[in-house]
Parts: structure tokens; sequence; C-alpha cells
């Protein structure tokens, strides 16, 4: 398709430039050397016939004046015997040898007359057979032989001397005879033979001159190529379609030849970015390419890959080097990118246009979600789209966090807010009138809204350390107060489920410093999980102790524990768990990594242990002393 | 050497246990390209349990490193200790990877 229309449009150029043979030549698709041919032939041909017409002319002039010359020779010769005659006044023989000479010498007429004009002899019936010599008669003193030549007629005169009486007069008159073919032979033989292999010649190259002229053309146009030092010019040495099969060769050469040179071209840009060559030899814009995170591929209007960084091709799971020239559908796993793209780089789309795809390669590899983002990159260099990779799997797992958080954070927040609501409206009915009730009402209202003090607490704390304004109390920490505020916390709680909470103090508390409320938010993360997640009846054990300055919180509980591969994620924020058995516990997933992330602000931490089935432990540690210095960093 | 993973979201935390040498340092290479293989690179080397790593431990970490920073990435490191970081800046290695507090910290940082 492209080769043929390249072919209709383009028009031989006018390589007439270096000089007017050469262009009116190459004009016509002839070369100087065919029209050189021509102007020889004519040459040799006119030669060749003015050479025949002298060899004619001299030829036929050489003979006419041998033949004159013989002819009055023999005129000459002949008179005596004449004359022998006459003496004896025998005209008879006279005759006769007159008729015998004109057979002898071919003559046309022979006559021998006397200066009065009688005619003695005659081969033509004119004479007097009654005539006699006189004895004596003058005239004529012609003395030798003269000869003449008009109309291809030669006439001789020659004086026949009879002695005694006088001179006679013998006219003789012969016919010239001149055969070429015969007299010429050799010269007529090699002229024909000459004109015939001119003729052969002339008709052979009338034959090839049509094949000749695209050789010719295509010689001129290589020609024409050697006076540019960059080697053959892309265009303007194409020849016309009529030249023959020769000149369609020849563009499709320069076709081809073209084809590998863009192809060559767009290669060599494509290893240069590769190499991170630059054209103007400055920035390293390869190297740049692939420090970047996104995958970035540049298509051309066809479809295939013209560049591509290391990016990409670690999402599509292929070796950088194998992508470029190749068709973005042979790379990519994803069908309506793949269309998508291919739209956009033919120019059926312009406009941008993004597509997420979840990637699960193998049941090995982890599910990735990739963005695809193709815009259209229209330039004269023939690029036509480019291929924005992204790895969103983070932001995607991020925001299903987000969202559970949120789903999780308004039903903890409207639990205590209906318990208040419901034990609001008792007290407000019933209040006045029994005042057991009314402090049942007041005791509920006061802990669901400490509960829900600390869930909002708890996350402005996330908040904050999510925006780096996060700040800890260096005060000196109450810990019996402390430890009794958590046994009070709870006593209840634990009470409705029927758990033995059991709380183990040191004998005596070492000095603690830190922001109080914070370790007792964090304290009260891990025993209010620890009742949250043990089953009716179970068990909880909270104990305190110290040890080389490092204060030590264990909790342990015999409830439903913790999957291996889920005791460090628990920490993580927003996380839940998978287990089916807690699907009904409400939560957050903000509390024990709030309270991790405080306690390692005061320099302690926050580990588990924990059996599926049999419970957990999680133990805080907290330095003695140590936490004022950290606040303080 | 235990070698630990867990996975933080889209994550994988890869978390060596003993000293990064030699034979260990074999396995934890082939591990480590697993890691990167499967995650396309999202993925956090825990080192708070290395307490020693020699230079083929190094190796493994610098070859890492280059072979992610040839696509754009790079290797988040995180709970480095005191005497890691220290051999980590004798050798120049350092500059390498990226270095985070902790592990959610570095998790973090891919959003």
């Amino acid at each position: 398709m492209t080769k043929s229309s390249k072919t209709s449009r383009t028009q031989p150029a006018p390589l007439g430039a270096t000089s007017w043979l050469t262009g009116w030549a190459f004009a016509r698709g002839e070369s100087v050397v065919a029209i050189a041919g021509m102007f020889i032939t004519g040459m040799v041909a006119a030669t060749v016939v003015g050479a025949g017409a002298w060899t004619y002319y001299t030829h036929r002039t050489t003979l006419t004046e041998a033949q004159q010359d013989a002819l009055a020779q023999a005129a000459g010769s002949a008179t005596p015997g004449f004359a022998l005659a006459m003496a004896d006044d025998d005209l008879s023989t006279t005759q006769t040898l007159l008729e015998q000479f004109a057979r002898a010498q071919g003559l046309q007429s022979a006559t021998i007359s006397l200066p009065n004009g009688t005619v003695i002899a005659d081969t033509e019936g004119k004479r007097d057979t009654t005539a006699r010599l006189p004895e004596k008669w003058t005239g004529n003193d012609q003395t030798g032989v003269t000869a003449s030549y008009a109309s291809d007629m030669f006439t001789a005169r020659a004086p026949v001397a009879v002695a005694g009486r006088g001179n006679a007069i013998l006219q003789v008159t012969k016919p010239f005879t001149y055969e070429p073919f015969k007299h010429m032979r050799t010269q007529i033989g090699i002229g024909v033979t000459g004109a015939v292999v001119l003729s052969m010649g002339l008709v052979m190259y009338r034959k090839m001159r049509t094949r000749m002229r695209a050789l010719g053309a295509i010689q001129e146009a290589l020609r024409f190529a050697s006076e540019f030092e960059d080697g053959l010019p892309a265009s303007g040495l194409r020849l016309a379609e009529d030249l023959g099969p020769e000149a369609l060769a020849w563009n499709r050469l320069l076709d081809d030849r073209e084809q590998q040179r863009h192809r060559a071209a767009l290669e060599d840009a494509a290893a240069r970015l590769t190499a991170g060559v630059t054209a103007a030899g400055g920035g390293d814009y390869a190297a740049a390419f692939d420090a970047m995170w996104l995958g970035m591929i540049v298509l051309d209007d066809e479809g295939k890959v013209r560049v591509s960084n290391g990016a990409a091709a670690v999402f599509l799971k292929r070796n950088k080097g194998e992508m470029t020239g190749k068709e973005i559908s042979s790379l990519m796993r994803f069908d309506d990118v793949t269309t998508l793209a291919m739209n956009v780089a033919t120019g059926k789309a312009r406009q941008r246009a993004s597509l997420e795809v979840a990637d699960v390669l193998s049941a090995e590899a982890e599910k990735t979600v990739l963005r695809f983002t193709v815009r259209p990159m229209r330039k004269e260099d023939g690029s036509a789209a480019m291929i924005v990779i992204e790895d969103v799997t983070q932001q995607r797992v991020a925001d299903e966090s987000r969202n559970a958080f949120v789903a999780s954070a308004t039903h903890e927040l409207r639990t205590p807010l209906t318990t208040m609501r419901l034990y609001l409206e008792q007290l407000v009915d019933e209040g006045d009138k029994d005042p057991l009730v009314k402090a049942r009402c007041l005791n509920v209202l006061n802990s669901e809204s400490r509960r829900l003090e600390r869930i909002v607490s708890d996350m402005l704390s996330v908040s904050e350390i999510e925006a780096g304004t996060f700040k800890l109390r260096g005060d000196e920490v109450n810990a019996p107060e402390m430890w009794q505020h958590l046994q009070e916390d709870f006593k209840a709680q634990a009470t409705d489920k029927d758990i033995t909470l059991t709380f183990d103090a040191p004998p005596k508390w070492p000095l603690l410093r830190g922001d109080r409320d914070k370790i007792e938010m964090a304290l009260h993360n891990l025993v209010g999980n620890a009742i949250k997640y043990t089953p009716e009846g179970g068990n909880v054990m909270v104990r305190a102790s110290e040890e080389n300055g490092v204060m030590t919180f264990e909790v342990s509980d015999n409830g439903i524990g913790i999957k291996p591969e889920e005791l460090e994620l628990v920490f993580e924020k927003f996380y839940r768990s998978k287990d089916k058995r807690i699907a009904s516990i409400t939560g957050s997933g903000i509390g024990l990594s709030l309270a991790r992330q405080v306690v390692r602000l005061h320099g302690g931490d926050i580990t588990v242990k924990s059996q599926i089935d049999k419970g957990s432990t999680f133990t805080l540690t907290l330095p003695a002393m140590a936490a004022t210095t950290k606040m303080a960093a | 050497m235990n070698i630990h993973e867990q996975r933080h979201g889209a994550v994988t935390v890869i978390k060596p246990e003993g000293p990064l040498t030699s034979g260990d340092a074999v396995i934890f290479r082939q591990r480590l390209g697993d890691v990167m293989q499967r995650s396309l690179g999202r993925l956090v080397v825990d080192a708070s349990a290395v307490a020693f790593v020699d230079s083929q431990g190094l190796e493994v970490l610098a070859d890492a490193s280059d072979q992610l920073s040839s696509s754009g990435r790079v290797l988040r490191m995180c709970g480095t200790t005191e005497t890691l970081r220290e051999v980590l800046d004798v050798t120049g290695l350092s500059e390498k990877f990226e270095h985070y507090a902790d592990v959610n910290t570095a998790v973090r940082s891919f959003l």
C-alpha cells in the first residue's frame, strides 16, 4: 500500500541541474551514451554514403577518359588499313574493313568520308555505292586523332591519309558503357555489407533503446547521487514508470532503501535514547527515563514500541531490550489497553484515557493494580502515543482500608451514642422517680461518654501522628492511679461477659515519666482488646512488673488467638483480622497501631505472642526513666 | 537464618534474622529475588534483626538495589541497626537505599 502510493505521487526529479544535455537526456529517460551513439551512427551513415558517391564519381570519370583514349587509339591505328584499300580504289574492301572494325570495337557508327562530304564507307548504309574516288582531293588538314565525349557518346575523328590523293576522314561513335555493379563489385559489396550491418545495428539499437533508456537513467541517477557526500539522497532520484521494469525495480530499491533508512533512524534514535546520548550530546535522557518509577512507552503510528523504560519492562514482565520495535499487541497482556493504545497511536482516538487493570499473573504472584494512561503524542517524527504505567496497588489497598475504617469508625461512634441516647431518655422519664435507675443511667452515660472520648481521641492521635504534629507530655506518671483507673474501667465490662479479670501489680511501682494519658490509652487498648476477643467465661490477666529499669505490662487472655501470619499485621493501621469469628465484633483497627506508635515514641515497644484458640499475650515494655529523654527528642 | 515475610497491604516486608554472611547471604539473595519478582518491587527489607553483614551480604543488598534502580525503583530498608548503618556508610553503599525508622513508615512511603 505504502509503496504504490509513494510510486504514484513521486515524479522523476529535474536532474538536469548538472548540464543541459544530461538534463534533457535524463528528462527523457535517456543517457548521454545513447545520444552519442545515435550521433555517431548518423555520422557513419553519412560517411558511407559520401564515400560511395565519391567513389562512383571518380571511377566513372576515370573510365570515361580511358574509353575515350582507347577509342581514339583504335581509330588512329585502323586508318592505315583503310588508306591502303582506298589507295587501291577498292571501296568495297574499305567498306568491309570498316564494318569489321566497327564490330570489333563495338562502335555504334563508323564513317569514312571525303572532305567534300562524300561518304566512302559507312556502317549505317549511307554510303554512295556509285561513288568513285577522285584522283586527288584537298582539304582536311587534320593530322592527329581527336576524340570527344558528350551525352554518353564518344566521337573520334582520325585522318585517313590516302597516298597520292589526299586525306579522308574516319569518324566513329561509340556509346559509353558503364556498369557499376560490374566494375565496382568490391566496393559495392563492402558498402552493402556495411549498410546491412549498420541497418541491423540501428534496428537492434532501436529495439534496445527502450531498455537502454532505463539503464541510462539509472546510470545518470547514480552519477547524480555521487555528487552527494552523504550518500544517495532520499528523494529526487525516482524514475518515470514508463521506462520499463528496470525503472520500477530501481524505484522499488529506492523505496526499500528509504524505509531501511527510516527504520535505522528510528532505531538509532531509540538507541541514542537508551544509551543516554542525545543529539546535542548534553543530557542523559535515557538514564532519566529509566530512573522514573512510572512505566513509559512511546509508540509510533503503527503501534510499535519506539522507546520504553525499565519500569515499563518490569510492569509488562518483559526484557527491556526486546521491546523496541515490537508491536504493543505482542507485549501487552491486557486487550483493553492494547485497543486503547492502538486507537490513540493510529489517530482514531485523540483524547487522553486511563484504565486500571488488576493483574494476577500466577497463583504465586501478588495481585497488582496497574493504571495505564494513554496520551496522544503528535510529532513530526511519527511518534503517536505514549503509555504511562503506574503501580497503584498500595493506593488501592489503602483506599479499601480507609473505606473499611470509615464504616467501622462510624459504627464505633454510633454505638456509644445510641446507648447514651437510650439511657438519657430513660433518665429523663424515670430518673426523678427512681434514684437507682438514675444512678445506673448516669453511670452508663459516664462510661459511654468516656468511651466516645477515647475513640475520638484515638482518631485524633492517628491523624496527628500522620501529620507529624503528635506531641507527648513529659509528666511524671502516677502509675498506681493509672492502674486503678484501668481496673475500674474494665470491671463492669468483664463482669458483663463473665470474664475473670485479674490485675497483678508489682509490690513497688517505679517512677515513670511520660504522657500519662497516652500510656493509659495504650494499656486501655490492650486490655480492651483482650476482653473483646475473649469468649464469655474466659480469663484475662494483666500483670505489671519492673526489671532493670524496664517497666513491663503483660496482658494475657485465653481467647480466640491470632494466626501466626497476622501477628504483625494486627499492629498495622486499619487492619482487621480476616478471622470469621470476629466478623461480628466491631473495631476501627487503629487501637493496636496507635498503642504501639505511642509506646515506641516513649522508647518502648509492644510485642505479641499468640496461639490460635489458646489465647494471646501482648507485652508492653516501657523504660522507666528513659522516657523523658525520648520525649525531649 | 530465618527469613520472615509479611504483607502490609500490597507491600511485602522481608525480615532476615541473624548475621547476613556467606551461605545465608546466598539464601537471602534467592528469597529477595523471589519477592522482588512477585511484588514488582513493592518490598521493604526490615534489617532490625541483622546484627552484622559481610561483603557477600553487602553484595546481595547492592545488587538488589541496582536491579530495582534500573527500573526507577529503590530498595527500602527499615530498622537498620547502628552496626549495619556504619558498615553501609563506610562502604559508601548507604546512599543506594532509602532508610526508614520502622516498617510502617517504610510501607507508607509506597503511597
